[in-house]
């Protein structure tokens, strides 16, 4: 009897938890899928090769977008909407690696990421011996086109530290793209 | 230690966005190390950036679907939490009255009392010892089918207003 009890109180569970109404979120799904066409790509781009590993960077992803829905916020635009996705991204992204600090760096093994010439490769293999910081700040800085301001922006930084990290991160990143150092890979931080 | 910044610095950022590099700023980039080391780190980023868009990425309604999951889960919680501070006032509330009916009124035993008195000591120390204990036990028990209880049913009586 009290095994039935249970399995009622579970059917009915799963009935009722189906008609609570869900908190609102930021966006209906006609503009969610807008807005995710058109900035999923650069953020998956960016956090897989920030966090070097495919798993990370798809959840990262989600979950970006999962807080950025349910985040109670001012109205803000596409540019700022956007921002802020990476802030989150970026800080989930160093949560992450915060607790996981003791594994070794991993390759990215996924298959778009296989260049076609040697070259690209050992390239890549040079950007990914930097530190988590200097990847942020380069792809924010190179890829996305990012200023100094946004970057702070979105990492916590403040914009004269960017200015000099960054700097710093380029020309550790043009050495070693120019073969002037062939250190081991570090682990990050 | 300060970032040497060459003025063309932003120039050469916008002409590499723009994927437009005039002569006069491509001379320039030329005999400038700054400039060429962006050239150098922004070109190989760019050409890194196109490599990975044949990378499938999570498609759209998987996170719309954990984003909608995630929401219904927050407000089946909140809505939820008012029941369980009911359930923990209650459980305080029944040990107290538990606590206060052994310990702070035994006057209500006073009853035992001519059944005991012509009753040898150890006889009637006896009921009373008895007396306690299947009183505690009465009360334990009752206070744990009501636990049980609240607990199957919680959920529909949370939900029943919905």
């Amino acid at each position: 009897m009290p095994g039935q009890v249970q399995i009622r109180g579970a059917l009915e569970l799963e009935r009722c938890l189906g008609e609570v109404r869900e908190q609102p979120l930021r966006m209906n799904e006609i503009a969610f899928r807008a807005f995710y066409e058109r900035t999923a790509r650069p953020l998956f781009n960016y956090l897989l090769r920030v966090s070097r590993q495919r798993d990370i960077a798809e959840d990262v992803l989600q979950e970006s977008y999962c807080r950025l829905l349910s985040a109670k916020l001012p109205e803000m635009d596409e540019a700022q909407t956007r921002s802020y996705l990476f802030k989150i991204a970026t800080n989930l992204l160093r949560d992450r690696w915060r607790r996981n600090q003791e594994a070794a760096p991993e390759t990215v093994d996924s298959p778009g990421a296989m260049v076609n010439h040697a070259d690209q490769a050992e390239m890549r293999q040079a950007f990914e011996r930097l530190k988590l910081r200097e990847r942020e700040l380069l792809w924010l800085a190179y890829v996305e086109g990012a200023s100094h301001n946004e970057i702070a922006d979105r990492t916590g930084l403040k914009p004269a530290s960017v200015r000099l990290l960054l700097y710093r991160a380029r020309r550790r990143l043009a050495g070693l793209l120019r073969g002037e150092s062939r250190e081991k890979p570090k682990v990050d931080r | 230690m300060n970032a040497p910044l060459c003025k063309f610095e932003p120039e050469v950022m916008t002409a590499l966005r723009s994927g437009r590099l005039s002569r006069g700023l491509e001379a320039h980039v030329t005999g400038c190390a700054e400039c060429s080391e962006i050239m150098l780190v922004a070109q190989f980023l760019a050409r890194d950036a196109d490599s990975m868009n044949e990378i499938s990425i999570p498609n759209a309604d998987l996170v719309w679907r954990r984003a909608l999951a995630r929401s219904r889960a927050e407000a089946a919680a909140r809505a939820a939490r008012p029941i369980q501070w009911v359930i923990f006032a209650s459980i305080a509330a029944v040990i107290t009255a538990a606590f206060w009916l052994i310990l702070g009124s035994p006057a209500w035993l006073g009853w035992l009392a001519p059944l005991c008195a012509s009753s040898l000591h150890v006889v009637r120390g006896m009921w009373v010892a008895v007396s306690l204990v299947a009183g505690a036990v009465t009360i334990l028990t009752a206070l744990f089918g009501a636990v049980y209880i609240l607990r199957v049913d919680r959920v529909l009586v949370a939900f029943a207003k919905t």
